[in-house]
């Protein structure tokens, strides 16, 4: 019997056990190693980091806007040359760039929460991070609205009190992203304390904010060109604020060396990711050369003359082996595979050791650079040669940091690019204004490579370079460019909305197409000409 | 009084009541009864219940059959009764000694079933759907995974298996889906105490992944008893949370009560997979595309090479839209172009299709199942030991697998009033090159079916590494650079780029039970699971891919504490039965895991460590904790044995939800009418059994620890650039600290018949389950800076028939001829998801469709762009194209079947034994992205010939008439050839060259790419001999058999694929094929005895 009654004595206790049915629950359920809070500068990290990294991979970049903008094309398989976006890149190329900038957002929430606000303000004033983090997203937002048309801005990034955000007119966004830029570049104007870590593209330095700040305001003004008649107006008027005056100043993350996260996209797509996929394009490798282009019937404005910048864009491992050829952009996958194939020791291999500078793992992804800032003044002061030679010189400056690699020594380069803007301002003396037009715009686009967004609009709102092969124009001989995605008779002007839209915010996005004309690869932008 | 005095006082009180309640009163003339209980070949039955009818007074045999019953009135009957056996019921008449038989039990009526908690009831009681199968039909016939061998054997519960490689998982549903994301699978329970079944696969719809099997697999058919399904929230409302989607309830082999003597029974088994059902590819055309013009000669790319120019394989291309073969063109294949291969170097061979084509790869899959089990019991207890060795090889190569069960169960009786138990499992897998599967690097068949050349020969690609250690793959970068391209040659996949994985598992109960009484008892047990899980990922240097190496390591412990105390007792001259259970339990849930990735590379090769990392690895490390207290409690009256009324509730506390929402009551209730126990109906003789019942139910269920708050995340590879910044980012889920349980409510019918003496018999149910306010991360749109967001919405409502027949045709003494049916139709329905929303998707498979729920349709759907069809039902044809006109995204397909069925026939004649099961199912479908890979590069088949046609010469008309869809009308519009509008149909007759209609599946229309998933199969089909103990000596229960299974389809809608098959088990996301390994057919052959 003293067994059982020590037993029912455990017995009766069990239950016991389970008295305050809840009891340590909270404890429970709250992660042991993770947290709800952070210090606003590593969620910048993160977030200034991601975006110059994802933008400009070789999903986003690669297979979209370097395709739509010609500076590649594929060595294999040629889909998304002739417009056969997947529509899963696109897809995701918009979801994620919204949620990176739900991260910018969530500082400009921690930084205006009361409860946060004040633990936040050590990590600089919370106005700076505010306002820092509103230039982020408009760049961002301007990015996207150029690729898409009309796309959610007032009410996006706002989970709590909006699930379904509208998407703003072009017509009334731009304004309104331009309006908030000086909002913010104001803010700075009077701030003391910028972010005191975690800031990877300026290092706290609030003048150089407010310096992009400007150059992100006159970049949206320009790109309204066609459609604001008073814009170089208040363009002047924004260049009086301050805008880059340096590479120094240059909106740029600069990757570090092999490795996630410190390794640039491109070395991650071609040297991690073990594909060759990419090589420049008969067209632009062309216009680097100096050379016209007989196929299509176009005249090159720097004939004779070979740009200094197709050495470092190929890199010595090609150029030094005569693999200085391009791939004729827009042919069939069996055309472009006999192309490379019958041509297999001369054409670019951007895959070839030691790599190319794009291709490097501290290469680096730009927002805007002073470069493009000069050649704006040109053509806001009416292509005003002091920028235009301004603009050039500091796009070899930038492409030559490593130029060493390419030509053996800085002092050959050097001589090099001289001799060449001697050669190109000497044309663009003798130009005529129009001339002078084609002459600034080529050389810009020029400058841009890796940069396919921003190129992809100027070709968009000024219709240069020339050298773009249009659908049905002859890209290699007898072989045309046709397009899978019919888009007339110019290059695709846009990409198609994100197609989980259609089901997650679908009267929105409805709206948004019908107001820009139709959710298709013709559908020409608002700004564009 | 402080507590020990108070406890004192209540056991007092306690036992006082107990004399009470136990003395009784007798006034009959009482006798003393001795017998003895043999079975009919004469031996005797141990462990008998023998109980004084009206009474309960009671005993058992011992060993050697005997019994003695005290004190009994001489007029009285004894009712003889034991597990197996028919019950019988014996009138004294005055006798002494009575020597009574018990005939074994084939169709039980009073079968008893376990139920929740692992209480055995009579099935008669229920009031709900409970359909069992013996653990010798598992052992019978045997399978990798024994979920896969539920198939066709119970109505309700579909069984789809993940394709047919080694170790692979099989996907159980119960009555459908009923959560839209959360874990759709029934709760496995062992025992009484449940053990997890969560399956780490990933991939499930064809992005790169790998099969890692359901962790219910670790089941070892050699130990099951039975295995009962629990069908209906009502016949699981005892578990709680995790039984909303079923209980399948597995009760381990005891030693038998009548095993009285030291017992060993040995069950060995052989057998052998094949690849079965796999892709045809066309034989007409090799690789490449036929080129011409410049450099190339007869649709060849030529190389000059030493001043010769020779027509070269375009090894460039993972294609096959290639020259036509032709024996008498000679070519340069991929392995002429290394010098140190002297017997190939530039060796020209003839243009043909190779002699060792794609299925050369795939080679027997052998398992060897050993089993060794030792048993004995006696009065004090028993005890039983088995032992169980599995060496399996896959069908792909260098792939293995092997498995060490051991188990161990004992009871020992202490006293009169306390026994106690203990159960131990230990399972120990370890796995070598489970093949990828879906569209990864590694997958074999991604490089045979979705993109590859017909022209290789498998037994050269064999030679797969290069003298110096390098890869030699058909896919080289240039003639004269054999770096690969895009692929990877197989071999050295299967050879360098191999997984390995191993488990260790324990998982076990223990308990005792107070029987104060003989109808109050107290039971209190405490389970545990626990088990370690390492997998190891690898890319060798030297592959196509950036060499790799992945760690990753997993633990889990469950551990369940339970007490409850069991009230049985008639009342009324035993007209009114009262059996009533109260109790709680606490269950623990812990996980951890750690393991990294090696980034940028390995350092040395061959080398997998994650210190050998090019630059530094990233690692992770994650811990959950889930804790759910719970009471509950569950009365069932009858009257007369005619009237059952069963109730239970429970109530649950779970962690993770927030304060105000974490306590949670479910009830139950469930009634049934056993007619024939009515006079009225006790005559009819035809008539042996029917009962009428019916039940309602409601289930809560919860969700993961930590989706209140939200988490920020270390991101990945840690602190950026030179400055090393950190870098932490949000989530992009967003918790909601407003969350409340989900509620499923069930009811359902049922009525269950047998006739003639048991040998027709019937159990039909009809049942609703519908589950309301679901916890669902629902996605929302980008722009809000989120996928999605937790929120409690959304309805998904099933129904269905359920019936189960059973027939005996034939049974004299020697022939019996048995037959069963299983079937059931599944009705479900997505009856909301959210405010606004219509589709909530799962997942995207990696490039065009997706899988999820859509709102007014079955769940899943596969979504995508679909056909365009007239009033009449003609597909239309996009003008621009020549190719179908599609429609947006929308639903194309359901991928859960809505019909499910299985029949057995079973004959016995003498010691022979055979059985055939057929099983089918219909109104799935499954998007195969292998289809639309396999048609866009030219491989399959009817890329080729089709109708006998060689349309790469004659092209394809497809039938049809032009138009488009109208996105203004959401509805079809004609058109004519050349895209104007069109008042009148007009018929397509422009036909398409076979490529462009082989490149068209893939960008077109989805809908080209979705089949029906309906099948009818042989299941399996097995034939015994048990050989007569006369002539086997000491041995018994000899027995030999050979059995196949999967061994044929009839109806598939494609000559592809095995239409069964699933990508992945172990996810919601189903409906899309991504390039899973073959499906196999199996011959086996086992051997079986004991002494």
């Amino acid at each position: 019997m003293n067994t059982i009654k020590k037993l029912f004595y455990a017995l009766l206790a069990l239950p016991i056990l389970l008295t305050g049915c809840d009891k340590n629950f909270d404890e429970i359920n709250n992660s042991p190693n993770s947290t709800t809070k952070v210090p606003t500068p590593y969620v910048l990290t993160y977030a200034q980091r991601q975006l110059g990294y994802n933008t400009f991979d070789v999903w986003n970049s690669g297979r979209q806007s370097l395709l739509c903008a010609q500076y590649w094309a594929q060595r294999n398989y040629t889909s998304e040359d002739r417009y056969i976006f997947r529509q899963g890149t696109t897809d995701a190329f918009s979801r994620n760039t919204y949620f990176n900038l739900q991260n910018f957002q969530d500082i400009i929430n921690l930084n205006t929460n009361a409860d946060t606000k004040a633990a936040m303000s050590v990590y600089g004033d919370n106005a700076v991070q505010i306002a820092t983090s509103k230039l982020m997203i408009i760049w961002a937002v301007e990015m996207l609205a150029e690729t898409f048309g009309d796309v959610p801005y007032t009410e996006a990034l706002q989970i709590g009190t909006i699930l379904q955000p509208k998407y703003d007119k072009q017509s009334t966004l731009f304004p309104k992203l331009l309006a908030d830029a000086k909002t913010a570049v104001d803010a700075l104007k009077t701030a003391q304390k910028g972010w005191t870590q975690g800031d990877v593209m300026f290092g706290g330095d609030i003048d150089k904010w407010i310096k992009f700040g400007n150059s992100l305001r006159l970049r949206l003004v320009v790109r309204q060109s066609n459609v604001k008649s008073d814009w170089k107006t208040v363009a002047k008027a924004i260049i009086a604020e301050g805008v880059m005056e340096s590479n120094d100043d240059n909106a740029v993350i600069q990757f570090s060396g092999p490795g996630a996260p410190n390794e640039a996209p491109l070395y991650n797509g071609f040297i991690v990711g073990k594909r060759n996929d990419f090589t420049l394009t008969k067209q632009f490798v062309g216009l680097l050369n100096g050379v016209n282009d007989t196929d299509k019937g176009y005249t090159n404005p720097f004939a004779g003359l070979v740009d200094p910048r197709f050495r470092i864009y190929i890199g010595a491992s090609n150029y030094n082996v005569g693999r200085t050829m391009g791939v004729p952009y827009g042919m069939s996958d069996a055309d472009t595979k006999q192309f490379v194939a019958s041509n297999t020791a001369k054409v670019i291999s951007l895959y070839r050791l030691p790599s190319p500078l794009i291709i490097q793992a501290d290469f680096w992804s730009v927002f805007i650079d002073y470069a493009t800032v000069e050649f704006m003044k040109c053509e806001v002061n009416d292509w005003d040669k002091v920028s235009f030679e301004a603009a050039m010189r500091a796009s070899f400056e930038q492409w030559g940091v490593k130029a060493a690699d390419e030509y053996g020594t800085a002092d050959v380069y050097n001589a090099a690019v001289n001799a060449y803007i001697t050669g190109v301002l000497a044309k663009f003396d003798a130009a005529t204004t129009a001339g002078k037009q084609e002459i600034v715009l080529t050389q810009k686009y020029m400058h841009l490579f890796t940069q396919g967004f921003e190129a992809w609009s100027e070709y968009r709102r000024t219709g240069f370079p020339k050298s773009i092969v249009k659908p049905g124009e002859l890209t290699n001989g007898t072989i045309a460019f046709v397009a899978s995605n019919p888009t007339g008779t110019d290059i695709v002007p846009r990409l198609l909305y994100d197609s989980n839209e259609y089901t997650l915010n679908k009267a929105n996005v409805e709206a948004a197409a019908t107001s820009i004309g139709g959710d298709k690869y013709n559908t020409k932008l608002w700004w564009a000409k | 009084m402080n507590v020990k005095e108070h406890l004192k006082g209540v056991s007092k009180l306690f036992a006082l009541t107990l004399l009470l309640l136990t003395v009784g009163v007798y006034s009959w003339a009482q006798v003393r009864v001795t017998g003895k209980v043999i079975d009919v070949n004469g031996q005797p039955l141990g462990f008998v219940t023998v109980v004084l009818k009206g009474t309960t007074t009671a005993t058992n045999t011992a060993e050697n059959g005997t019994f003695t019953l005290n004190n009994v009135p001489s007029n009285g009957a004894l009712i003889v009764s034991s597990i197996g056996y028919k019950t019988i019921e014996v009138a004294l008449n005055g006798r002494a000694y009575v020597e009574m038989v018990l005939e074994e039990d084939a169709i039980r009526i009073d079968e008893l079933v376990v139920t929740a908690l692992g209480i055995s009831r009579e099935k008669k009681a229920l009031g709900y759907a409970v359909q069992d199968v013996k653990g010798d039909e598992l052992q019978k016939v045997r399978t990798s995974n024994v979920v896969s061998a539920l198939s066709g054997r119970v109505a309700g519960v579909q069984i789809s298996a993940a394709s047919g490689q080694m170790g692979g998982g099989a996907k159980i549903n119960v009555r459908g889906n009923t959560s839209l994301t959360g874990n759709n699978q029934p709760l496995f329970v062992v025992d009484g105490i449940p053990i997890s079944n969560a399956d780490f696969s990933y991939g499930a719809t064809g992005g790169g992944g790998y099969d890692m099997g359901n962790l219910a697999g670790d089941l070892n058919p050699d130990d099951i008893e039975s295995m009962s399904v629990l069908k209906g929230a009502s016949a699981t409302a005892l578990y709680g949370s995790r039984a909303a989607n079923g209980v399948v309830m597995v009760t381990t082999k005891k030693a038998k009560a009548a095993q009285k003597t030291f017992g060993v029974s040995v069950n060995s088994s052989v057998t052998i997979d094949r690849a079965a059902y796999v892709p045809k590819l066309q034989k007409e055309y090799g690789a490449g595309y036929a080129y011409s013009g410049a450099g190339t000669l007869d649709g060849f790319i030529t190389a000059t090479i030493g001043g010769k120019t020779y027509r070269t394989v375009d090894y460039g291309t993972d294609e096959s839209w290639g020259p036509k073969y032709n024996a008498s063109v000679k070519v340069l294949h991929w392995n002429a172009f290394d010098s140190w291969d002297t017997a190939n170097y530039l060796v020209e061979r003839p243009w043909i299709y190779p002699e060792n084509d794609y299925m050369t790869y795939f080679q027997s899959g052998v398992n060897f199942t050993n089993n060794i089990q030792l048993a004995k019991s006696s009065e004090v207890g028993s005890f039983r030991m088995s032992y169980t060795n599995s060496d399996i090889t896959g069908i792909t190569p260098n792939s293995h697998l092997k498995r060490n069960t051991v188990s161990f169960s004992g009871t020992s009786v202490f006293n009169k009033y306390l026994d106690g138990w203990a159960a131990m499992n230990y399972v120990n897998n370890n796995t070598l090159g489970r093949p990828e599967t879906g569209y990864g690097d590694r997958n074999p068949v991604q490089k045979m079916w979705q993109w590859s050349q017909t022209s290789l020969d498998y037994k050269a690609l064999r030679s797969y590494e290069n003298p110096d250690g390098s890869q030699r793959t058909w896919n080289r970068s240039s003639w004269d650079d054999g770096t690969p391209l895009y692929t990877d040659n197989p071999y050295w996949s299967a050879y360098k780029n191999y997984q390995n994985d191993r488990r260790n598992r324990v998982y076990g109960n223990a308990g005792i039970n107070l029987k104060l009484t003989d109808w109050f008892k107290i039971t209190g047990r405490v389970g545990l699971d626990y088990f370690n899980l390492s997998m190891e990922e690898r890319f060798a240097v030297g592959s196509q891919a950036t060499s790799e190496y992945y760690l990753d390591n997993r633990e889990a412990l469950e551990v369940t504490t339970e007490l409850f105390a069991n009230f049985n007792k008639r009342f009324m001259n035993d007209k009114m039965g009262v059996s009533a259970l109260v109790g709680g339990s606490s269950s623990d849930r812990k996980s951890w895991r750690t393991g990294g990735i090696t980034v940028g590379g390995l350092l040395i090769p061959n080398l997998y460590n994650l210190s050998n990392s090019a630059t530094k690895a990233t690692v992770y490390d994650t811990k959950t904790s889930k804790r759910i207290n719970s009471i509950f409690g569950n009365v069932t009256l009858d009257y007369n044995q005619f009237v059952y009324l069963d109730i239970t509730a429970r109530n649950d506390w779970s962690s993770t939800l927030p304060a105000s929402n974490r306590s949670y009551f479910y009830p139950s209730v469930n009634l049934s009418f056993v007619l024939t126990s009515l006079d009225a109906l006790k005559e009819l003789n035809w008539l042996s059994f029917a009962k009428l019942r019916g039940g309602w139910a409601q289930v809560g269920n919860d969700t993961d620890p930590y989706n209140l708050e939200s988490y920020y995340t270390a991101s990945t590879g840690g602190a950026f650039g030179k400055g090393a910044d950190p870098r932490y980012n949000l989530p992009t889920t967003l918790a909601n600290i407003n969350l409340k349980p989900e509620t499923t409510k069930s009811w359902e019918v049922g009525l269950e018949a047998r006739f003639l003496d048991n040998r027709v018999g019937f159990d039909a149910s009809y049942y609703q389950k519908n589950t309301y306010d679901q916890i669902v991360p629902v996605m929302v749109s980008g722009a809000t800076g989120y996928t999605s967001k937790y929120i409690n919405s959304g309805q998904m409502n099933n129904s269905g028939f359920e019936l189960t027949l059973n027939v005996v045709p034939v049974k004299t003494t020697n022939f019996t001829w048995d037959i069963q049916l299983n079937a059931s139709t599944l009705k479900n329905e997505v009856v909301s998801i959210a405010e606004g929303l219509d589709y909530l998707n799962l997942q995207n498979a990696p490039f065009r469709v997706k899988s999820g729920a859509f709102k007014g349709s079955s769940y899943p759907v596969i979504y995508g762009t679909g056909f365009v069809y007239d009033d009449a039902g003609n597909k239309l044809i996009n003008p621009s194209t020549g190719y179908y006109a599609a429609t947006p995204i929308q639903p194309i397909g359901n991928a859960t079947p809505n019909f499910t069925a299985g029949l057995t026939n079973s004959f016995s004649f003498k010691g022979f034994d055979m059985s055939i099961l057929i099983d089918m199912q219909r109104g799935g479908h499954m998007y195969y992205t292998s289809y639309m890979w396999g048609m866009y590069s030219g491989l399959l088949a009817e890329t080729a010939i089709q109708d006998g046609i060689d349309i790469r010469d004659k092209g394809v008309t497809i039938d049809g008439y032009y138009g488009k869809y109208d996105a203004a009308t959401k509805k079809f519009v004609y058109t004519t050839a050349t895209g104007a509008a069109s008042t009148t149909p007009v018929k397509n007759t422009s036909a398409l060259d076979a490529e462009s209609w082989g490149v068209y599946h893939y960008d077109q229309n989805d809908e080209s790419n979705v089949f029906s998933t309906d099948y009818i199969k042989l299941r399996e089909v097995r034939l015994g001999y048990t050989v007569p103990s006369k002539f086997t000596g000491p041995i018994k229960q000899l027995r030999v058999s050979a059995f196949g299974r999967n061994l044929a389809i009839f109806g598939a809608a494609t000559q592809h694929f095995d239409p069964e098959y699933l990508q992945m088990a172990g996810s919601n996301a189903q409906g899309i094929e991504g390039g899973y390994i073959p499906s196999t057919r199996s011959y086996g052959f086992s051997l079986s005895f004991n002494f």
